[in-house]
């Protein structure tokens, strides 16, 4: 059983090397919006992405959240920060930051389904994305929100980088076993 | 647009269902789609159960039904007076989908997962619906056993599956202002 889009879905890996070519606004909007067309809890379509597509700026977010990570309790996330050449990012081109509306039913579901939607609309188009979850740690409230324009009401949750991949596609990870029961 | 986009673009939550059973390999390829979500440090925090018992999903769907009033929205609390109300819309198949909780953030990798089953769905002429209001029924591991859920994973969510019944609607309207651009 296979066509286009099954195709799609499993070949999309996280891409964590990418060439410093751009994408056109075409590619940009189509990847936007096809997360706004993701399911919502009662349609309440809880996201706003905010799309980054300056250097200066992703780079300085890198340097906090590795500021951040840093931080952290977790030895795991230390290292993270203490890693000189990691890039929160991996230098991709296009960022775009996913924040929930607080207060709504399921936020953190609504966000996870239009990224989804997003990975998969680049994945079509051949443009590699990375999902990151540091955010969640970054943004722990809504004082930095207005720094990228992001309305009070909702939170930042997740990031995602976008950009040409710049090097040969990764084999999937083994999937885990037992995952699925039948009734 | 390609086959992707326009599957993402299509996709309606579907509530009216034929009864006929979903197809064997159509149903395989769709679990399959959730199996290749990212989930964050690749825990694949999932698990799936797929339900084709129409007395286990009625029983299932009264189970939910006699605890809505618990539910913390008043618009899903208002479901329970509704005595036609199924909360699968009679679909032959549903897909329960539990979370570790001891993963990162499971609610974001699950998430993830329903939504390639909703898209794989779509890409073949099957209809769906993400069910959130399942997670009253599953508050504590009570129910747990009876669907062959494994230790520490917590049922939340369903997506019922089925060839559609009825003409496949517009979408409701996006939100305006949801994205903001930083150059």
């Amino acid at each position: 059983m296979n066509n286009e889009v099954l195709k799609v879905i499993e070949s999309r890996r996280s891409v964590r090397a990418y060439s410093p070519e751009g994408l056109t606004d075409g590619e940009v909007e189509a990847v936007v919006r096809a997360g706004l067309y993701a399911p919502s809890a009662a349609n309440q379509q809880s996201w706003h992405l905010t799309v980054i597509r300056t250097k200066e700026i992703i780079d300085r977010l890198s340097d906090d959240i590795k500021q951040t990570l840093r931080n952290s309790p977790e030895k795991h996330n230390q290292t993270y920060g203490n890693t000189p050449d990691f890039h929160v990012f991996y230098n991709a081109p296009v960022v775009i930051l996913v924040s929930g509306q607080e207060g709504n039913m399921l936020p953190m579901a609504d966000c996870s389904a239009a990224i989804q939607n997003m990975l998969l609309a680049a994945e079509s188009l051949g443009i590699g994305s990375c999902w990151t979850a540091f955010t969640l740690m970054h943004f722990a409230d809504t004082t930095k929100n207005a720094a990228f324009g992001i309305p009070h009401t909702h939170k930042p949750m997740f990031a995602v980088a976008f950009g040409r991949s710049a090097k040969e596609k990764g084999i999937a990870p083994k999937r885990r076993e037992g995952t699925v029961n039948y009734l | 647009m390609n086959e992707t986009i326009s599957a993402i673009k299509s996709r309606r939550s579907v509530r009216r269902y034929k009864a006929d059973p979903v197809k064997k390999d159509e149903l395989d390829a769709i679990v399959e789609a959730g199996l290749y979500a990212p989930s964050a440090i690749n825990q694949q925090s999932w698990h799936f159960t797929v339900i084709r018992n129409k007395e286990v999903i009625d029983r299932l769907s009264l189970g939910v039904k006699g605890l809505l009033h618990t539910h913390s929205d008043e618009h899903v609390r208002g479901f329970a007076k509704m005595d036609k109300y199924h909360v699968f819309y009679d679909a032959p198949v549903v897909v329960l989908v539990s979370l570790d909780q001891k993963a990162l953030v499971p609610m974001s990798d699950c998430s993830a997962a329903i939504q390639n089953m909703l898209l794989a769905a779509e890409s073949l002429g099957i209809g769906s619906c993400w069910v959130g209001m399942t997670s009253v029924y599953f508050t504590d591991e009570s129910h747990n056993a009876d669907f062959g859920i494994p230790e520490g994973f917590q049922p939340r969510y369903a997506v019922c599956l089925g060839y559609p019944d009825a003409p496949k609607g517009k979408a409701p309207k996006r939100r305006e202002g949801t994205v903001n651009y930083i150059d």
